[in-house]
């Protein structure tokens, strides 16, 4: 875990002595034994005669959102210091877009924060280059509880038996549609749809309104994910060497799909959106679209229309749901971290105490403790009661399929690659779809027996 | 020319030597290149040269990275096309453009000053999230430019950033628009021609067309070439527009170099493929650049030097 | 050069050139205007209305809420006081980089002394790389050095003089005859007198260009804000923009009315720099 940081040392011994003898580190830590290690201490040291009172603990805690978000986190993590007086906590927010160049950069100058957020998708690559901390001692010794939660959501941030990861609520993947306009229609739309059902109200809603289908056309991994899903499958195998399947015909079927409902009208032409975002997409465009079940608020706020969700619809042969529970975002903590209890108890408080559902609700999707999903519940307001709800009723037996192993670190280079080939086929540059996929399955394959060799 | 090895050794006098002199000026310069500049330079060729993803230790791969790039990366030569297109066809332009209204407006009147604020406005809005949407509204199917477009009577029901064929000239025409800087550089300049000259020509009779061709353009060839570099050099690390507005869609056609570098670096994790693509960018420009300082000395009339 | 001598013209030709100028102008000067026209509308309109009812210009249900929400801010940190942390930022590095380019590019375009091609030559080098690779082991750098989490990434590095700014005052250097200087040598001026006394009065159009670009570029700079801010306290106004959004949650009207108030210093130093420009030159004409 101890990694000497070539670059940090690097720059660290062709600086002029001088400058670092400003900041006053001398401490050694338990991070690398270079310059870096010196400065970051410093800046702990900065920070912490910043707060006026150095006997307590520092705790750095960074994550991403928006302005909902970084209120409610702020007044909850001000609860946290009041509760843990011995606590003092330095909070640096983001935005999305730019947390992913933030954390990097962190990282590699040897600035790991105490606690940060982490998403599914970049879960594996931090855990592999040992950036996040071992958390499996601290469930096993009672200090994170997780007693009130379920296997399969500690086993979501889980790699090989160890947990790195704590799931901050659980969400699910989720058709919006515009129940206005289903309404006015008098079309009842299925609570867990097949995909002909689907299609079928698709080309209803476009005959009758002209909005269009935006989800069965955007021909994305996920997209692929789902159908995989239809049939017990993942994109990737068990240990990510490979991809999950060896039939092209699930790829040729999405396309022609795809192609069809073009043909037809009633599913989106490439380049034709008339939307900006996602929002107003929902608006001029089209009638439904594959989101995550906790933006169902900022949908309905966004578009001012009726919007509602059902589950994602599943192959007429499917035989597992494509749905499945999935972490919102996670908690970690830094590999590197020298207050390693502090960030724990924070963790576990998020998870456990009631205080601090009272200030944030389901802001960060639904509670994963029993007990909080529970206590929480009642004092929601209705939209956020319809998602808890939601939560539940595709929690129920063989309602979803299991969530399966995080991506890999190559999944955007093939998700970019799968991206490129649809839009040749939606655009009619590619006819042969059956060659085609084959080819994107060589390539796919190749990448990911490249990164296992070079893993090695 | 000036030699001063007969005065007294005074350290004014030393410090007055050119050789002392033009040191003293740039030690800024030197400092900041020491002290800034340097370490990430060479340390961004280094990283060339290896497997990289930012979170781990980089690893030596020595020319792995170039020949991905030349051999096995279709997307590489794509972007490099598109950017190719997209710096010949938008750098003229823009430029031309900035050059004429900063012609048009030289004059100082109220009228004029809205006008170049009117003008310049668009820069200032830079590459935020809100030009971003802007744009996509304005060039939607429904959007303001077909209603215009409709209103004349002319086709308008054409997708422009959906279409392969218009998607580039869109994004050129939003770096055009966003003319502003050079046309603030140009106003300078054109302030900064003694008025007399324009006087002594008027005395000789010249009309303004004369005193444009004979006063005004010779005099702005230094701040043209200043604009062509810096606008070549912008147009080949173009990067925003592409990003915020198409992320290189239709079907890779405004896909620029630095966008599939940034993919590479930041959402693929491989940083050391990003510094090798940054790296052979800069040949690429120290050539053009080259080219363009080469043929300078045919066309840029410097006031201090070419008598 | 429709405009000159207006007040001579007499012949309804030139009139009607004049209206057909100030015709085309003002449609050219909408035209280019439309976007903030369009931010400040938006920025009126409730949520649910800017994206269905986009291409008025008029908001239909007008309403101030997005300045309200917008203003207040993240976690108790009003956007005033992002503002003035990007002022301070801002006028810092746009004194900074006036001051050193102005030394360096004298020094560059007028004292012959050895070296100087090799130097010219690394200047122009220096603004090829995209900053892109330069980003993370910028950061390792400046995090060794300790300045992580303050302002000193984002400005002191203006004071050493940047390629683009020094490059473009030299240009305008070099237009300026030499006969002057030359004098004032001979006269016994050192190179510091012929600089702060001749050369330095006779740029200032391109001192003030150069001050409002940076200033421009500092303002609109969010990656240095991103990487090097990390306290709340400490954000600017283009880093704060951009937590208007998220993946899952996104107030369009607060970021459409705080991007709109963040363009008013600009425009403030836009027009104060345009007075600038047109009175601090006639004089040196004369001078001339």
């Amino acid at each position: 875990m101890k990694k000497k940081r070539i670059l940090a040392s690097l720059a660290a011994t062709m600086m002029v002595a001088g400058l670092l003898a400003g900041c006053g580190g001398t401490s050694s830590t338990a991070a690398s034994g270079d310059g870096t290690a010196s400065a970051a201490t410093g800046e702990a040291a900065d920070a912490a005669a910043a707060s006026g009172d150095s006997g307590k603990t520092v705790l750095n805690v960074l994550w991403w959102g928006s302005q909902t978000r970084h209120e409610l986190t702020t007044a909850m993590l001000e609860k946290f210091e009041e509760l843990n007086p011995d606590i003092d906590v330095v909070m640096d927010y983001s935005d999305w877009g730019g947390y992913w160049t933030k954390l990097p950069a962190q990282v590699a100058g040897g600035q790991t924060p105490d606690v940060f957020q982490m998403d599914y998708a970049y879960l594996a690559q931090y855990v592999e280059n040992g950036v996040l901390a071992d958390l499996t001692p601290y469930i096993e010794d009672g200090s994170l509880d997780m007693s009130n939660v379920e296997q399969s959501i500690l086993d979501s941030g889980s790699i090989d038996g160890k947990t790195y990861a704590i799931s901050t609520g659980t969400n699910a993947p989720v058709m919006l549609y515009r129940k206005d306009v289903t309404d006015e229609l008098g079309i009842e739309m299925p609570m867990n749809p097949t995909m002909s059902e689907y299609c079928e109200i698709s080309k209803q809603v476009y005959e009758a309104t002209g909005l269009r289908d935006t989800f069965v056309t955007s021909c994305s991994a996920d997209n692929l994910r789902f159908r995989l899903r239809n049939y017990g499958m993942n994109l990737y195998n068990e240990d990510a060497t490979a991809l999950g399947f060896d039939d092209p015909q699930y790829i040729v079927d999405m396309w022609q799909l795809a192609l069809d409902s073009q043909n037809e009208g009633w599913g989106m032409k490439p380049g034709e959106e008339t939307a900006t975002t996602a929002f107003d997409s929902m608006i001029n465009d089209s009638w439904s679209r594959y989101q995550n079940s906790n933006e169902l608020q900022a949908y309905r706020d966004a578009t001012g229309k009726d919007i509602s969700m059902v589950m994602i619809p599943n192959t007429d042969d499917a035989t597992a749901s494509a749905t499945y529970l999935k972490p919102a975002m996670f908690w970690c903590v830094g590999a590197d971290s020298d207050v390693k209890e502090a960030a724990v108890r924070f963790i576990d408080f998020f998870a456990n105490n009631e205080a601090c559902y009272d200030i944030v609700g389901i802001e960060r999707a639904v509670p994963i403790s029993s007990a909080m999903r529970e206590y929480v519940a009642p004092t929601l307001d209705e939209v956020s009661q319809e998602v808890v709800e939601f939560i539940d009723y595709v929690s129920q037996p063989d309602m979803a399929s299991p969530l399966m192993n995080p991506d890999p670190d190559s999944h955007t280079e093939i998700a970019d690659l799968l991206g490129q080939y649809s839009e040749q086929v939606r655009y009619g540059e590619i006819t042969d779809l059956a060659t085609t996929a084959q080819q994107f399955m060589d390539e796919a394959n190749q990448i990911l027996a490249d990164a296992a060799a070079s893993a090695e | 020319m000036k030699k001063n090895a007969a005065a007294p050794r005074k350290l004014s006098t030393l410090l007055d030597r050119d050789n002392v002199a033009g040191y003293v000026f740039i030690l800024p310069f030197i400092i900041g290149v020491i002290a800034f500049t340097a370490i990430p330079f060479f340390t961004s060729l280094y990283l060339a040269f290896t497997e990289y993803n930012v979170l781990s230790d980089p690893k030596w791969v020595g020319l792995a990275n170039f020949k991905e790039m030349f051999f096995e990366d279709d997307l590489f030569w794509t972007s490099f096309w598109v950017t190719f297109k997209f710096a010949f066809i938008q750098v003229p332009i823009k430029l031309t453009v900035a050059l004429l209204v900063a012609m048009v407006l030289a004059k100082a009147t109220k009228a004029t000053s809205f006008y170049r604020a009117a003008f310049y406005i668009p820069s200032l809005m830079g590459g935020s999230v809100a030009i971003a949407l802007l744009w996509k509204q304005l060039f939607s199917p429904r959007g303001v430019v077909n209603q215009v477009l409709g209103f004349l009577g002319l086709p308008d029901d054409t997708a422009w950033l959906g279409n392969p064929k218009t998607a580039l000239g869109t994004l050129i025409a939003l770096g055009v628009w966003q003319f502003g800087s050079s046309m603030l550089i140009f106003l300078a300049a054109i302030k900064n021609i003694p008025q007399s000259y324009h006087e002594a020509a008027i005395v000789d009779g010249a009309g303004p067309v004369k005193r444009f061709f004979s006063i005004t353009l010779p005099m702005l060839t230094p701040i043209i070439f200043f604009n062509l570099i810096n606008q070549v050099i912008g147009a080949f690390q173009a990067f925003n527009s592409s990003y915020l507005i198409t992320q290189g869609k239709p079907l890779n056609t405004t896909l620029y170099y630095g966008v599939h570098l940034y993919n590479k670096a930041f959402d693929q994790f491989k940083m050391g493929y990003g510094c090798a693509m940054a790296w052979f960018m800069l040949l690429v420009i120290a050539f053009f650049t080259a080219l363009i300082f080469r043929s300078s000395s045919a066309w840029v009339y410097y006031e201090s030097e070419g008598k | 050069m429709a405009i000159n001598n207006i007040a001579h013209s007499v012949s309804a030709q030139k009139r009607i050139s004049t209206v057909v100028y100030h015709v085309l102008m003002v449609l050219a000067s909408f035209a280019m205007l439309y976007p903030v026209l369009w931010l400040i509308a938006s920025s009126f309109k409730p949520n649910g209305d800017i994206f269905s009812t986009a291409t008025s210009l008029i908001p239909q249900n007008f309403t101030l809420e997005h300045y309200l929400t917008g203003w207040k801010g993240f976690g108790g940190y009003s956007f005033g006081n992002f503002f003035t942390n990007s002022l301070f930022v801002a006028i810092l590095s746009s004194v900074g980089m006036v001051f050193s380019s102005a030394v360096v590019a004298f020094g560059l375009a007028r004292v012959k002394f050895k070296g100087r091609n090799f130097w010219f030559v690394l200047m122009i080098i220096t603004m090829m790389l995209p900053g892109q690779v330069m980003m993370i082991p910028r950061f390792v750098l400046y995090n060794a050095m300790g300045w992580v989490g303050t302002y000193a990434p984002m400005i002191v590095p203006n004071f050493f003089a940047s390629g683009f700014n020094i490059f473009l005052i030299m240009q305008f250097i070099r237009g300026i005859p030499r006969d002057m200087d030359e004098a004032a040598k001979i006269d016994g001026c050192s190179w510091y007198g012929v600089f702060a006394r001749i050369i330095l009065p006779m740029i200032v159009p391109s001192l003030v260009t150069v001050g409002v670009l940076t200033f421009m570029a500092s303002w609109e700079d969010f990656m240095g804000a991103l990487l090097y801010l990390n306290k709340p306290a400490m954000y600017t106004v283009a880093y704060a923009l951009k937590m208007f959004n998220d993946s899952s949650m996104s107030d369009y009207g607060a970021t459409f009315a705080m991007s709109a108030l963040s363009l008013v210093p600009i425009m403030i130093i836009f027009f104060f720099f345009q007075k600038n420009l047109v009175e601090g030159i006639s004089i040196q004409g004369l001078k001339g």
